[in-house]
């Protein structure tokens, strides 16, 4: 039997670099949930968690982070058809957006191991 | 392969990265990133940078991608540079815009290597043929000692005057975008500027486009009350993508157009151009049922244009 070469993981700096921020958005989607409560802060915490959704829609797929990469898609699409329609309560997100950190938290889980 | 020099501008340091790698391995390794509008006007500025396409990340915070496009298409040195829309968002609304100001192309995140390396192609293919064109205009501008547009009867030459009129690939383009669904919810007509020879015979390559420009704004005025793009697709032709399925009459926009050429009259007389007479095409929709093609339905829009009316028509005078 030969010995096996692995090609190097070319993407891996990406990966990590990857990780690193979603360990940021967790802590900053903590925040921006409760920021969310106060309704004076309602509309900016939900922007800004749809900009980090949309980050991570962005790249998640395509760096082997697919579910994910389809979580923070849906999130993404569903605060922009919220703002569109100038509605967008914690209530009819809050649901996703627990899966989103979930989504982040797993991810992150799954690099540790 | 002709190499390109690109420009990336995203605010995603990660998919910054990310879209770096995707490009090399696709062969592209001239990659300038930059992660922010601001910043990337800066370097398009820089008269010791040059940059043969632009890819924009349409969600940025401060200046959005359409932002950024609209203020870079007043660059000289970019206006009329590929632009390469990359974004995440679905929303019609954004992918309508981004083409109107001035975007050619449209893809989404994530990138597929696939779809990225065709697009890219094609802007490679787009560009040779301007370099092309652009060396033989200036071997006869010099000969000639005169400024020259070299413009063929066939091609689709950019007409950017009016302000909902984007070049015929990119309106092809963004009708591609669209899916089925979208597509049903859309109407598409063909304007023919049925002596479109006559006028482009009798004069040169300036006066042909400034005539095409003339009749896309009086057009884009017959439209008004709709959301839409005109894209002109050479022979004298045409094509209004509009965002809504609506029956609007022919004759209704014929009147209207011809009334705003009118006033033309007189300066065309001088000219000895003839002025140009334009016949518009039956309004046609998207079956949700049948599998019409976005390029067939162009194609149908085009044909009904071209093909003028047996009875009762108008005085189109010689037509070709």
């Amino acid at each position: 039997m030969g010995i096996e070469v692995l090609a190097p993981d070319v993407l891996m700096p990406i990966r990590q670099r990857f990780l690193s921020m979603l360990e940021d958005y967790t802590i900053q989607i903590s925040i921006l949930h409760e920021d969310a409560e106060d309704p004076a802060e309602l509309a900016e915490a939900m922007a800004d968690i749809g900009s980090i959704a949309h980050r991570v829609a962005g790249v998640a797929a395509t760096l082997g982070y697919e579910p994910l990469g389809v979580v923070a898609s849906r999130l993404d699409q569903q605060l922009v058809a919220g703002r569109q329609r100038g509605s967008c309560t914690l209530e009819e997100n809050d649901h996703l957006i627990r899966l989103f950190r979930a989504a982040i938290n797993n991810a992150l889980d799954e690099s540790a191991t | 392969m002709t190499s390109m020099r690109l420009l990336a501008v995203d605010d995603d340091p990660v998919f910054l990265m990310l879209l770096k790698h995707v490009l090399s391995t696709i062969g592209y390794e001239d990659i300038q990133t930059v992660n922010s509008g601001a910043a990337a006007i800066a370097l398009l500025r820089d008269p010791k940078e040059h940059f043969d396409c632009l890819l924009l990340d349409i969600d940025m915070p401060e200046m959005t991608g359409i932002e950024l496009c609209q203020r870079l298409r007043h660059i000289p040195a970019y206006r009329d540079t590929p632009v390469l829309m990359i974004t995440a968002m679905k929303t019609l609304h954004f992918v309508e815009n981004a083409f109107r100001a001035g975007a050619n192309d449209y893809i989404h995140k994530p990138v597929d290597e696939l779809e990225l390396g065709t697009r890219l192609r094609m802007i490679r293919e787009l560009l040779a043929e301007r370099r092309r064109r652009a060396s033989v205009e200036t071997q006869v501008a010099s000969n000639l000692g005169l400024p020259v547009l070299n413009v063929t009867f066939e091609e689709p030459v950019s007409i950017t005057e009016a302000g909902s009129v984007i070049d015929y690939l990119a309106l092809e383009n963004y009708a591609l975008t669209l899916g089925r669904l979208r597509l049903y919810g859309h109407s598409v007509m063909g304007f023919s500027v049925v002596n479109a020879l006559e006028i482009y015979r009798s004069t040169d390559g300036i006066g042909y486009v400034d005539t095409m420009a003339i009749v896309a704004s009086a057009i884009d005025r017959a439209l008004k009350s709709f959301n839409h793009l005109i894209a002109f697709a050479g022979r004298g032709e045409f094509v209004a993508m509009i965002s809504q399925r609506t029956d609007v009459s022919s004759e209704v926009l014929q009147d209207e157009i011809e009334m705003t050429m009118a006033r033309y009259a007189a300066v065309y007389n001088d000219l000895e151009i003839p002025l140009p007479k334009v016949h518009v095409g039956e309004i046609m929709h998207a079956g949700f049922f049948t599998r019409t093609t976005v390029n067939q339905l162009i194609a149908k829009a085009r044909e009904s244009a071209a093909r003028l009316p047996v009875f009762g028509m108008r005085d189109f005078g010689r037509a070709y």
